[in-house]
Formats: C-alpha cells, sequence, structure tokens
C-alpha cells in the first residue's frame, strides 16, 4: 500500500511541476546595457559596430513599428521591449558568418535561441508594413512622376541627351546560404560556388 | 561534418559548401532606390532566366512608357526596353563605335583612351550604380554575405 501511495505521491509531484529532473538555469550575461552607455558617452562608433546604425535612426525605427500588433500578446508574461528586439535584430543582419550565430547573440542579449529567433520574426513582420511605402513605381502618382524626371535630368548629366529615356538599371546578386538545403538543394548551386 | 543542432526537415544533409539563392532588383541609378526585385531564386538559374521572374518583364508597360528604357548587363536579353552592352564576338574584332557604347555604359573610371564623339565627352557612371547598390547594401546588412540562418519552411 505505501508503494503504491509513493508511485501515486511520484505522479503528482511530476504532473504539477511538468519536470522529471531538477532544472537548472543557464548563466547569462547579457551587454545590451553596454549599448545604452555608448549612446550616453557618445561613443558612436561602437555602437555602430553592433547594430549598423546611428542612435537616432535606431530610436526613429523603434518610433515607427513599435505600435505594431505582433509586439503585443495575450499573456501575463510580456514580451521583450521593443527596442531590445530591434537591438538583436540588427545584430543579427549586420553580421555574417560564425559572429551571426544565433547562438551568438542569444549569449550576448542574454535570452534563449528560441527568443533570438522569435525576435527576427516579428521585427521582420513589423518592418514588411512599410514595403510598399518604401518600394512603389506608379506612374499615375505624383511623386513618382518628379522623381522620374530628377532621374532622368541625372542621367543626362552623367551622359548626353540621347540616353536620357534609360532611367533604370538591373543587376542581380547572389545571396550565399550557409547550409544546402535539402529540398531541391542541387539547385541552389552555381558557377560562383 | 557535425551539426550540434540536428537539421530541419528542409535542412541541409550535409554542408558542401556556399550554396546561392539569387536577388535581382531594379534601382534608380541616382538614389539607388529600388522599384522591383526578384528574390529567392536558386543560384543556379541563369541571369535571363531569373528576370522572366520580374513584374517588369511581365508588364513592361507599367514601368515603361514608349521610348524609356533599362540599361542591364550583358547577361540580360536585348529587348525593345532593355538596354544590354554589345557582346564580342568570336570571329571579328569588335567595331570601335561599340567599344566606345560599351565604355561608356559600362566603365566607372575616368581614364579614357578613345577619342570620344563630342556627344559622349562626360563619362557616365550608370550601369556600375547597380553594383554600389549591392556593395550598400551588403555592407550594411553583412549578414546578406553568408546567411548564417537555418531555413524551415518551404
Amino acid at each position: 500500500m505505501s508503494v503504491e501511495n509513493t508511485v501515486t505521491a511520484l505522479t503528482d509531484e511530476v504532473e504539477r511541476s511538468c519536470y522529471l529532473s531538477a532544472c537548472q538555469p543557464t548563466p547569462r550575461a547579457p551587454q545590451l546595457q553596454l549599448l545604452e552607455e555608448w549612446c550616453i558617452n557618445n561613443n558612436l562608433q561602437k555602437f555602430r559596430c553592433k547594430l549598423h546604425v546611428n542612435p537616432n535612426v535606431f530610436a526613429h525605427i523603434i518610433q515607427r513599428i513599435e505600435g505594431h500588433p505582433v509586439f503585443s500578446n495575450n499573456s501575463n508574461n510580456p514580451q521583450l521591449g521593443v527596442p531590445i528586439q530591434l537591438a538583436i535584430f540588427l545584430n543579427g543582419v549586420g553580421h555574417y558568418g560564425n559572429g551571426a550565430m544565433i547562438n551568438n547573440l542569444a549569449e550576448w542579449a542574454g535570452v534563449s535561441i528560441g527568443t533570438v529567433y522569435n525576435c527576427f520574426c516579428r521585427v521582420m513582420i513589423a518592418l514588411l508594413q512599410f514595403h510598399d511605402d518604401v518600394i512603389h513605381f506608379n506612374p499615375m502618382e505624383l511623386e513618382d512622376q518628379e522623381e522620374w524626371e530628377q532621374e532622368k535630368q541625372w542621367v543626362e548629366s552623367h551622359s548626353c541627351m540621347g540616353w536620357r529615356g534609360g532611367f533604370l538599371c538591373v543587376d542581380g546578386s547572389p545571396f550565399n546560404l550557409f547550409q544546402k538545403p535539402s529540398w531541391h538543394g542541387e539547385g541552389f548551386f552555381d558557377r560562383k560556388s | 561534418m557535425i551539426f550540434d543542432i540536428f537539421p530541419g526537415m528542409y535542412c541541409a544533409s550535409s554542408h558542401l559548401g556556399c550554396t546561392n539563392t539569387f536577388d535581382k532588383v531594379i534601382i534608380l541609378p541616382h538614389k539607388l532606390h529600388i522599384v522591383d526585385y526578384v528574390i529567392g531564386v536558386p543560384g543556379s538559374l541563369h541571369d535571363s532566366n531569373t528576370f522572366s521572374h520580374a513584374r517588369i518583364y511581365c508588364h513592361p508597360e507599367t514601368f515603361l512608357r514608349a521610348d524609356k528604357w533599362i540599361w542591364a548587363d550583358s547577361a540580360y536579353p536585348s529587348l525593345p526596353w532593355c538596354v544590354v552592352p554589345f557582346k564580342q564576338s568570336t570571329t571579328s574584332s569588335m567595331p570601335a563605335r561599340q567599344k566606345i557604347f560599351n565604355q561608356h555604359l559600362s566603365r566607372a573610371s575616368k581614364s579614357a583612351i578613345f577619342s570620344v564623339p563630342s556627344m559622349l565627352i562626360s563619362i557616365p557612371q550608370i550601369r556600375v550604380c547597380s553594383e554600389h547598390f549591392f556593395g550598400s547594401l551588403k555592407g550594411r546588412f553583412q549578414s546578406l554575405r553568408e546567411m548564417h540562418f537555418q531555413i524551415q519552411n518551404q
């Protein structure tokens, strides 16, 4: 009988805590406060090294995106602040190779790997709402027509009257991936890699 | 090669070096402003092939009115609205006029060797702008030089 009781007690314990073994908190040493310090001390070079933008640009982006619904959740545990999420995102996209590893970013910000991934997704969603404001080309719109006119003048000043009509350029560039996708992976190789 | 994280369903089964995904943009040369782009095309496709995915290729009339065109490099198809440099023929050398045209279209330096017709005195830097665009884009967002990010979806 006592064995049965012990088993029941153990089951209750596991069901309540959801863990079989005790869980150790990972040590963390976030360095985010350095950004603020650099900002105050006007150490812009270091700030730009990390985030690749100036503090005023950073503040402006926050102002534009912080109202987006993706940054609010229906839970008692609020998300990280928008400035922190944007800092993680900018640090990630501003580096390549091992420097941009998610593990590195997680260590730097003192958050978990999954949080870094979520930050990337959320900031990207928030930024994409401005896609059509930035990339547009509509012959009907007055603003675009003015821009074309400037463009034609620029081309003319850099070449000659006859080349005035060619006011657009096209080119391609490869973005390297660090892993070969297993889904149609071979298709992603070309003569340059 | 050992992965610390087991690759997901659509992720790498082995690390074989760099793979490419292509991006193609159409820009205004003066401010390097993007007006159209194609992204996510596998790198094995040829430039002119990826170009056919662009909106401008399917509907040039929405972008360009008559007697307007875009500049491209020699990998692109020569179309009434798409001007490319002359190609070097294997049998005969390129006529001087064509050489001058190519030079003015593509070059960035100001060392003109040829005597140029009076209408082409200044050396334009038109097509090189698209290279400047990629330089500045990959300089600021350096993760585009090598994406260190697992692709988990299709």
